[in-house]
């Protein structure tokens, strides 16, 4: 086992609170970060599901672009269209290289009309650095600062997470965000971003981006007012319940070693803009290709799928057992691809009552993956995982939760049987 | 005779009553893995050498291999942990047990760790 303690390694602001509150610490490229608290990944899970949770994200990356150059600069670095984003709106957007794979996955936040807030992974922080101050070199009046030791930033998800930011807010100073929207506000006292942002699917939940002296206060009042912490664990495992991609999994290269395309992955799609104001940008050409195979792999036409060779599906095992990176996938006797990322989560009892979402008070647990195979395979309704010797009936889920409101409604294989 | 307790370098426990083993894996295991929601045991009469890899046990996080701490023969398995693999976490020594062997090298027991070495080891290992 790792004992992280030993290594040199980044802790954020937040780690001896968590350490306090019996948080089981991982290494996470190279940063020392909570996997868990004391109540564990399936309770912290469930508990953003049904109230929220808080999630210290402070390791992530920072950039702040500035300058008249700034648009320009993005439309080309990134997929999305950046134009398109007015002061106090943001976009979920990639970094691409010219093959059309992803570099890295990012939010983009533009604060005014020349000033954008960058966040992208962790584990990416200087690889994207270097990458973007070159790109840079090829723009006029645009810079690119990394400032993210200046910040701090946390996550707050789940239907009680506007409740809580209100009662911590001067009265009637707390914005209304629609999603992807963000404000400057006051909360006890310090200067603020409030973003309604999040990566756990939650119809509800915000991101708070402030600077690291600040932090303690905030993490405790919320802490007080209810928030439940909740670790990497479950960071993880809510965003594969919402099949959202995670880079080095769904995203990045295959366990091969081969580019993994960026239009395999659903929620990918919808980051990349063939705008007609967006003009020139990395690897434009590539996925323009990626699109057009994805949309004849859409009406089972595999003619261009040389283009996409995989895309990325989801799966819920039917049979005991836990899927993980890097098991292979097979249709009957074939190997037609592998699981990106898998493990076992647990979902709420429901009933729906007069179009709501309401709970029955228990819980079940089933085991989930996401996994890239052939594209032609796509179609498939049950494939076969192998976990270690044995071979898994898994069924292909065209999605694990529906967004119903006030709880994300989870549906499982059996209701497609 | 009572029953005595051994530990391993890789965190399981066998209870030894006269040449029948009960095999589990330690309380500080669990610590370390956290809950357990699925486990994988091997079929009874399967012989195990000393180390072989003899059960999986699987946390929301991660899988790890059990191995069998001495050599033996496989004449039993906890069943109920199919219904309730959080046992293996909960009640390690009791409902969480895996499986049960027949040692056939009891002289093997002398490598393994008592309580107090176990717990040494488990402290230096952080």
């Amino acid at each position: 086992m790792d004992t992280p303690e030993n290594k040199e390694a980044n802790k954020t602001k937040l780690y001896d609170n968590h350490k306090n509150l019996g948080a089981k610490i991982i290494d996470f490229s190279n940063w020392l970060m909570p996997l868990n608290y004391s109540k564990g990944i399936i309770q912290e899970h469930l508990d953003t599901r049904k109230n929220n949770g808080l999630f210290d994200i402070s390791h992530m990356a920072t950039f702040k672009i500035t300058g008249a150059g700034a648009i320009p600069f993005l439309q080309y670095a990134l997929t999305n269209n950046s134009a398109s984003l007015k002061a106090g709106e943001s976009q979920y957007s990639i970094i691409s290289d010219s093959h059309g794979s992803a570099i890295d996955d990012v939010y983009l936040y533009c604060c005014e009309k020349d000033e954008f807030l960058l966040i992208a992974n962790s584990s990416n922080r200087s690889g994207d650095f270097i990458y973007l101050k070159d790109v840079e070199g090829l723009f006029n009046d645009v810079e690119i600062n990394d400032i993210s030791e200046e910040t701090s930033m946390l996550s707050l998800q789940g239907p009680d997470s506007g409740d809580i930011l209100i009662s911590l807010t001067p009265p009637g100073d707390f914005p209304l965000l629609e999603k992807n929207r963000f404000a400057r506000v006051n909360i006890l006292g310090a200067d603020a971003f409030l973003a309604r942002t999040g990566y756990t699917g939650e119809l509800t939940g915000y991101e708070i981006i402030t600077k690291k002296d600040n932090i303690f206060k905030l993490w405790e009042s919320l802490i007080e007012k209810g928030a439940n912490p909740a670790g990497l664990g479950a960071r993880d495992s809510l965003r594969l319940e919402s099949m959202l991609p995670l880079y080095g999994h769904e995203l990045g290269k295959d366990p091969d070693g081969n580019d993994i395309p960026i239009f395999s992955s659903p929620s990918s799609r919808i980051a990349v803009s063939f705008s007609e104001d967006k003009g020139e940008f990395v690897g434009k050409k590539n996925l323009k290709k990626q699109y057009r195979a994805l949309g004849k792999i859409m009406k089972k036409d595999y003619s261009d799928s040389e283009d996409l060779p995989e895309v990325i599906i989801a799966l819920e095992l039917m049979d005991k057992g836990i899927a993980r990176h890097n098991d292979r996938v097979f249709l009957e006797n074939d190997m037609i691809g592998y699981v990106t990322s898998g493990t076992i989560v647990p979902y709420w009892d429901m009933e729906i009552v007069d179009g709501k979402t309401k709970l029955k008070g228990t819980f079940n647990l089933r085991s989930i993956a996401l996994a890239l195979i052939n594209s032609d395979k796509c179609y498939s309704n049950i494939v076969e995982v192998k976990i270690r010797e044995n071979k898994k009936k898994a069924f292909v889920m065209p999605y694990f939760l529906k967004k119903m409101s006030p709880y994300l409604y989870p549906v499982t294989h059996k209701s497609f049987l | 005779m009572s029953k005595i307790i051994k530990y391993t370098e890789t965190y399981e426990y066998i209870s030894v009553d006269n040449e029948i083993g009960t095999v589990g894996i330690a309380e500080e295991a669990s610590d370390k893995m956290g809950d357990i929601y699925y486990v994988e045991l091997p079929e009874v009469g399967k012989k195990f050498a000393k180390g072989d890899e003899a059960a999986v046990v699987e946390s929301a996080k991660s899988a790890a291999d059990v191995f069998c701490p001495v050599g033996g023969e496989v004449i039993e398995v906890n069943s109920n942990l199919e219904s309730n693999p959080e046992f293996v976490s909960k009640n390690p020594l009791t409902d969480g047990w895996l499986f049960k062997i027949k040692i056939t090298e009891m002289d093997e027991l002398e490598s393994l760790m008592d309580y107090e070495e176990f717990k040494k080891h488990v402290h230096e290992e952080g």
